[in-house]
Parts: C-alpha cells; sequence; structure tokens
C-alpha cells in the first residue's frame, strides 16, 4: 500500500490472492493506512494474513515506533492485553481419550469457570493478595500450588518483566479482575483438548515435547476485566493528552502519548503487569486440566500429569531492539492480534527454545485444525519479529448468527469428531468455524513468506468455549 | 427511561459489534444507548428496575466522550460489580457532564442469562448526530 495522504510509511499486508480476496473490501486496510498516519512509526505499517477490521489498529495489525520521537497507543494493544495462547502436552493417548471424550469435556467445563460472569470463588483475592500477586510474579502461583517450578524457567523473561508497577494501575483495574484470576473468558476464548495430527518439523516438535498423536492441551484465556480496564483507563487518559502533545488522530481509538511522556510510562508499566498477571492465569488453570484428563486414566494418574508446554501472548507493546533502514534502533512494537516470532539463535527467546526459534502457538477456528509454529529470520527483516495469530474472522457476529439458523452446529462438529461444550449458544453460532479463514491458508502464507516456520498441526477432539 | 420511539440496530463489523442507537431527544439517547449495551450482553427484558445506582460523568473532552465514559462506567458497574441495568435517568447533562442514574439489579443466575462479554465500548467510528427526527449515535463495542 504505497504512502499517501498523511500517511508517513507505506503499508504491508501479507496475503495470499484469495486472503486479499476477503481484505479488498475490508476496513482493515484503512485501518493499515491510519496506523501509518501515527507520529514516529519506522519500516511499514503491517497486517499479517489473519487481518481484519479491528477498532483503531486492524486486528492482525503490527507496527514499530521510534522509542526516541515515537508514540504507544493503548488502542494499538487493545483491550485483551496480553490474551494469549497456551499449549499443554499430555502423556495420554488417543486410546485413552476417545472413549470418554464427552465425560472429559464435561468435566472441565465443570472445572474451568467459563464465559461471561465467571468467576472463581476459590480464587478470590482480597486487594492485599492482589498486589502481592502483582509483585511476586508467576512465582506466586507455584508457591500456591497452581503450577510447577520449572513453568518458570520455560515464561519468557522468567515471568518477571522489568518496569512492571503494580502502582501505576487503578483501583478499578485492580477491583475489575478481582474475582476473575483464572477464569477463561468468553467469546472466542476456548480450551481444547486434541492431538498432534501432523508433525512438519521432527526437530523442534521433539524440543517442544510434541510427536504425531500426542494429546495436547491449548488453552485461550482472555485478558478478562483487569486488562480491560487498563486499556480503557489509558485510552480515556491518552485521549485527554493526545491533542496537547500536538498529535493529530485519523481515528479517535489511536489516541497516543510520546513514549518518554509521563502517560506512556504509567501505560506500558500497567500493560507489563496485566502480563505478569495473566503468566499466572494459565498456570492456575492446570491442575483443573489434568484433572480432568486424569479421570480418564484412574488406575495410572500419573500419565495424566502435563508438560509444562509453551505460552505466547498476542496484544502487546513492547521495546525492542530491530533493524530498520540498516540501521539498529529501539522500538516500541506494538501486535494487535500478532505474536512475536523470534528466530533460532535469539537472545530473548527462553534457552530450552533457542535453538529452534521462538515457538508460536496459532489456533484455528473449533472444527478444523490448529498449528505449532517457530519463529524465522524473515520476521526480523520484514515483520518486526513477528508473525500472525490464528485464523482471523471472514464473518461478523451477526453473518455468522444468520449462517447457523436452523442448523444444528454442535451435531454438525460431533460428526466431524468434536465434542464442544459452551457457556452459551450465541458463542457456539458466532464463533462457527465458516466464520474464521481457513487456518491453513493464513499458516501458508507466513511460512512462506519466511516469518515463521511449520512445525506440526493440531486436531481438536473436544472444546470448552466461553 | 427508554421511550417506546427509541432503538439500535446492529451494523456489520467483521471482528467486533457495532450498533446504531436512536432517540427523539439526547437526554433519551443516554438510556437508549444503556438498553442497547445491556441487550448486547444480556436480555433486557428479564433485568427489573430493583435498584437506582448514582452515575457520575465529569470532564469530558466532548459529548461523544461523554457518551462513550458514561457507557464504560456502566460497564465497570456491570463487570465489577455485577450490576445488570435495562435503563438510565438523566438528572443533569451537559457538554461534559452527565448527572443520573442507572436503573437494574444484581445479577441473578437464576434469572439472568449472559449473552456476550463485552470489554469496552470504544472511540473507532464513533457518531453522534442530530437530524430532525431525532438524535443518534453510532457506537462499536469491543467483544
Amino acid at each position: 500500500m504505497p504512502r499517501h495522504g498523511a500517511m508517513n510509511v507505506h503499508g504491508i499486508v501479507f496475503a495470499s490472492d484469495r486472503l486479499m480476496e476477503d481484505l479488498r473490501d475490508d476496513p482493515a486496510l484503512e485501518q493499515v493506512a491510519n496506523v501509518a498516519c501515527l507520529p514516529g512509526i519506522v519500516g511499514a505499517s503491517l497486517a499479517m494474513p489473519d487481518a481484519h477490521w479491528g477498532y483503531g489498529f486492524p486486528i492482525g495489525g503490527v507496527a514499530a515506533f521510534d522509542a526516541e520521537n515515537g508514540v504507544v497507543s493503548p488502542g494499538g494493544v487493545g483491550c485483551g492485553i496480553n490474551c494469549g495462547v497456551r499449549l499443554l502436552r499430555s502423556n495420554l493417548t488417543r486410546d485413552d481419550l476417545l472413549p470418554r471424550m464427552k465425560d472429559l469435556v464435561g468435566a472441565l467445563f465443570a472445572a474451568l469457570p467459563t464465559g461471561v460472569g465467571a468467576h472463581r470463588h476459590d480464587e478470590s483475592l482480597s486487594e492485599k493478595e492482589q498486589r502481592a500477586l502483582l509483585t511476586q510474579g508467576a512465582r506466586w502461583v507455584v508457591e500456591r500450588g497452581h503450577g510447577w517450578a520449572s513453568d518458570l524457567e520455560v515464561i519468557e523473561e522468567g515471568g518477571r518483566l522489568p518496569g512492571a508497577d503494580p502502582d501505576a494501575v487503578s483501583e478499578r483495574a485492580l477491583e475489575r479482575g478481582r474475582r476473575q484470576l483464572g477464569t477463561v473468558g468468553s467469546g472466542n476464548h476456548f480450551v481444547e483438548v486434541g492431538l498432534v495430527g501432523e508433525v512438519y518439523d521432527a526437530v523442534a516438535a521433539g524440543v517442544l515435547g510434541l510427536h504425531a498423536g500426542a494429546v495436547t492441551v491449548m488453552i485461550h484465556s482472555g485478558s478478562r476485566g483487569f486488562g480491560h480496564q487498563i486499556c480503557d483507563d489509558a485510552v480515556k487518559e491518552m485521549g485527554r493528552v493526545s491533542a496537547r502533545y500536538g498529535i493529530r488522530l485519523p481515528d479517535r481509538q489511536l489516541c497516543c502519548a510520546p513514549l518518554g511522556s509521563p502517560e506512556a510510562r504509567s501505560y506500558l508499566a500497567a500493560q507489563g503487569l496485566r502480563r505478569e498477571l495473566c503468566l499466572r492465569e494459565p498456570a492456575a488453570h492446570d491442575p483443573r486440566c489434568p484433572g480432568g484428563l486424569r479421570a480418564c486414566v484412574r488406575h495410572e494418574p500419573e500419565r495424566a500429569r502435563s508438560s509444562h508446554g509453551v505460552r505466547r501472548w498476542h496484544n502487546i507493546a513492547k521495546i525492542e531492539t530491530h533493524r530498520v533502514e540498516g540501521k539498529e534502533m529501539r522500538v516500541c512494537v506494538h501486535r494487535k492480534g500478532a505474536t512475536r516470532a523470534f528466530p533460532p539463535g535469539h537472545d530473548e527467546i527462553p534457552a530450552a527454545y533457542r535453538r529452534i526459534g521462538q515457538p508460536v502457538l496459532i489456533p484455528g477456528d473449533m472444527g478444523r485444525y490448529s498449528y505449532v509454529l517457530v519463529g524465522a529470520p524473515g520476521a526480523m527483516s520484514e515483520s518486526f519479529g513477528s508473525t500472525c495469530h490464528g485464523a482471523g474472522r471472514v464473518m461478523s457476529r451477526s453473518a455468522a448468527k444468520r449462517a447457523a439458523r436452523g442448523r444444528t452446529l454442535l451435531r454438525e462438529l460431533e460428526a466431524r469428531g468434536v465434542t464442544v461444550r459452551s457457556a452459551g449458544m450465541a458463542t457456539v453460532a458466532e464463533e462457527m468455524p465458516e466464520a474464521y479463514k481457513d487456518v491453513a491458508e493464513v499458516v501458508d502464507v507466513v511460512h512462506h513468506a519466511g516469518l515463521s516456520r511449520r512445525v506440526a498441526r493440531l486436531v481438536p477432539l473436544g472444546v470448552i468455549k466461553g | 427511561m427508554t421511550p417506546a420511539n427509541s432503538g439500535y440496530q446492529f451494523l456489520d463489523h467483521t471482528g467486533d459489534l457495532a450498533l446504531m442507537v436512536r432517540a427523539p431527544t439526547l437526554r433519551e439517547l443516554y438510556g437508549a444507548s444503556a438498553a442497547a449495551l445491556f441487550d448486547v450482553i444480556l436480555d433486557i427484558r428479564t433485568v427489573e428496575p430493583r435498584h437506582e445506582v448514582p452515575v457520575h460523568v465529569h470532564d469530558a473532552a466532548d459529548e461523544e466522550d461523554l457518551l462513550v465514559r458514561f457507557l464504560s462506567e456502566l460497564l465497570f458497574l456491570h463487570d465489577a460489580r455485577g450490576w445488570v441495568f435495562h435503563a438510565c435517568r438523566v438528572d443533569e447533562l451537559e457538554s461534559d457532564r452527565f448527572e443520573g442514574v442507572a436503573l437494574g439489579e444484581m445479577f441473578d443466575p437464576e434469572r439472568h442469562t449472559i449473552l456476550r462479554q463485552v470489554k469496552a465500548v470504544t472511540y473507532h467510528h464513533l457518531l453522534l448526530h442530530q437530524d430532525r427526527e431525532g438524535w443518534s449515535a453510532r457506537l462499536v463495542l469491543d467483544l
């Protein structure tokens, strides 16, 4: 997309011809151009192949801003701050699961608070506990028995983020998040039990503990009220100050502040905390997942224990070093529905994965398949170390509901071998497989563009939707 | 309260949910917008006006910002404190200030079924418009 109007840089959309057809009339392209107008943007305003219309940034949008004279935009991260995916590998086999799939999905559905208004009475924290949790990092969860010490070794930056500051978070954010720790979230958030269907790179798969036929658990947990309120607070604050900093906005939701400003520092500190918190959320799910899986192998409980797995975020703004026009520079990379995918050898990848590249989890829709990828060198030269994050919606929620009318979606999915339980039928209709692009096509684009490499394909057997 | 000739319709949006809300006056648009927001979250016919919860919004940048801040306040009261609303009463309305009450009750799982979670009321494609037929607001909700 050539630079025009108030754009400071050009736009690049990674897509196949077919995916481009879906995007041609989508406002996501206008949003790519809007992001290109923000001050201090470097390189290009990017859209990954799963891009679609968002609010402010497109979903699937990536943009980097010069740390010296650029901005941070809370609308460029969205309200799903650090919403992300976790993958666990179980020692169970397909034969352990298949005869008991319905019972297992029922047990997981009962054990994991999903959907809107989901609260955990067992995890409700006092304000004091909540602040202790924010200060102590992922260790807090492990000490409370909701995770394993080995988790800490594979979490990015060991589960402690420099600059994250509990005082940067409003009382309102703390209050909104207090009862939601350890819940999954609603809409497109889910817990999926599946199998490794195909392995494309045996070496990388081996490092990740995956092999054909292995049973996996994938968790897409939402930002929850804590993250939603951090975003809401920051958008309102930056909406107030953007004009004062002389920033002209193509869309009010793109409000932003210079990276050195108090508003920017406060937002980055609060956003980092949300990530700190979510380091604990999936860990808090873990004992429940093996708990459900344990029912499948009552006589051999040890086999139900899962590997610690991989955790990846896809809505984030982060200060990183990248090479832009031949020069190394510090930039604030915004990934709105995009995943960091650093190549093999990068020193910011946890040591356990450094030789294969940063693991990337790409969930598809609930009826087809999902992918495990690893970062590749092209990501550093083309996309500020980023790749796609999912299939990407192709149908609006109302269009999906119209398409679902008169159909028995749960039975259709059952016929495809996928048992689904959901907190609400509206979710099943809005999240139906046809509402999404074919994730295989999205992954093909990032694989061939050299942003990341295919490692394995997972097929779903049982899904719990929020 | 929500007047009979107020209402809302869904607009097409791939990722999230866009609404067009209409009402004869700006004050009534606040009630209609509150009703529309909560009708996305649950069936508001199941919400009874058992309580009046005070809502104050000050220092908005303009009328559009005031409407978004007002709806964000209702969303906070819902998500953090468990309220569900179906209408509001406006006591004072200026371009930067809202004083009034939201009418509703505490979420009761026996009677209320939550349909969707709304993360935020956004400023994207936000439009507040007056014409001969009254007022309208275009709102994009982050789901």
